[in-house]
């Protein structure tokens, strides 16, 4: 029974140990996403059946609540006030395209040491998604779709210190670039310290980012730090998101791309 | 190893239809402490499937490849050194269902950790993670228990 215990407690500490040492080195390692990758594409034939079940028990769950039609208006309300909000710039070219659509999207996996930078959802190149569609929360912009597989894609948040986002500042006209701090905050460069730029103002995105459609509601000024830096000031932005509460997302897809 | 294979699988099943809300319960762990009761002499095939399992779900849920690996292989290990420990007459359902509900407890209590800046969102996630466990506990339990008669009636 001892040889039993001794044993139980070698073979339990070296796969403790050796499990560690992964969870060590394997954050952001190119191998641990490609291995991440592999495992879903693997497994995605075999949980199809599942992933159709919960598709069918979520249809089945709106239609018999009634919830179905005001799902849908309420979609085609996000996308009006997306188009709505561009046509009020008067600018044509500033109008988001009609034959765009919104797909709506589960989260499934959020990783803890990514948790502010990229979520993954459960659709992909099969179901119309592609790289560089924006991501909406209650019709504001949370992010955009950084990669995408078959099955399934990644959306980079707001928050993540790697996407730049060119935005014009509503009342002012004023344009800056938004970045997170990769903590849960994002910021607003580029904006001169001789402007005057007040708590509440809103934000969307600009017509000169190259990565996603103009006139897409971002948020508001939350805040702004005391002191110029070079000239200029780096102001809080409160996204119209809620990236902390967040189990589904609407990818925001032109028509002819699906 | 099949029957290991499906209940890893089952539990993958229940994550993808609870995906975006709440967490499988660990069944997995569940049913390799299971095994352990049956068979408590076979180390290596307790911990290292434990290790295995976890491994794989990392891989498909958490992206943090080691963290449920290291938590699985080490509640594998310390459950079979307490099972070895205590006398026949003690390993009766009760000490299983102590030593299930502990690693389901822990074992979510730890990830719920790991998750740092989310933990408030994360706390209702935790508490019916737990709950979704009590019937996979109960008839676990229920399966130790027959197994344990049987092993009366040898005797």
């Amino acid at each position: 029974m001892l040889k039993r215990v001794a044993s139980a407690w070698l073979h339990g500490l070296a796969a403790t140990t050796i499990g560690l040492l992964f969870l060590a080195v394997s954050p952001g390692s190119p191998v641990t996403s490609k291995a991440v990758e592999f495992t879903a594409v693997v497994l995605d034939f075999p949980e199809r059946p599942a992933v159709w079940a919960r598709h069918l028990a979520s249809e089945g769950f709106l239609w018999f609540g009634g919830m179905r039609e005001m799902k849908e208006k309420v979609r085609q309300l996000e996308l009006e006030n997306t188009r709505l909000r561009s046509a009020i710039q008067e600018r044509p070219d500033l109008r988001v395209p009609v034959a765009s659509d919104l797909i709506p999207v589960r989260i499934d996996v959020r990783p803890p040491d990514g948790w502010w930078s990229e979520v993954r959802i459960d659709k992909g190149s099969s179901e119309g998604i592609r790289e560089g569609m924006p991501a909406l929360q209650d019709g504001f912009l949370a992010g955009r779709v950084s990669r995408v597989h078959d099955s399934h894609s990644w959306v980079e948040l707001l928050t993540s210190t790697t996407l730049f986002v060119p935005v014009v500042i509503d009342d002012t006209r004023d344009l800056g670039v938004m970045a997170g701090d990769g903590e849960g905050g994002i910021n607003l460069l580029y904006i001169s310290g001789e402007k005057e730029i007040r708590q509440g103002m809103r934000i969307s995105t600009a017509m000169v980012s190259d990565v996603l459609p103009p006139g897409i509601p971002v948020g508001e000024i939350s805040g702004r730090e005391p002191e110029p830096e070079g000239g200029f000031i780096v102001y809080h932005v409160k996204p119209g998101a809620d990236l902390s509460v967040m189990y589904s997302l609407y990818i925001l897809s032109e028509g002819g791309q699906r | 190893m099949a029957s290991l294979a499906a209940v890893w699988f089952l539990q993958d099943i229940l994550q993808v239809l609870l995906s975006g809300r709440f967490l499988a319960p660990d069944i997995f762990l569940l049913y390799i402490i299971f095994r352990m009761t049956r068979n408590s002499g076979d180390v290596p095939s307790i911990v290292w499937a434990a290790f295995a399992g976890g491994l794989l779900w990392d891989l498909r849920w958490t992206t943090l490849p080691g963290l449920t690996a290291s938590l699985y292989s080490l509640f594998a290990a310390v459950c079979m050194v307490v099972w070895n420990h205590i006398p026949g007459s003690g390993r009766n359902p009760t000490l299983f269902l102590l030593l299930a509900l502990s690693s389901q407890v822990i074992t979510g209590l730890v990830r719920f950790l790991t998750w740092g800046s989310s933990r408030e969102v994360l706390a209702g996630v935790f508490v019916v993670q737990l709950l979704s466990s009590i019937p996979f506990l109960v008839l676990a339990a229920l399966a130790v228990s027959s197994g344990a008669e049987e092993t009366d009636v040898k005797r």
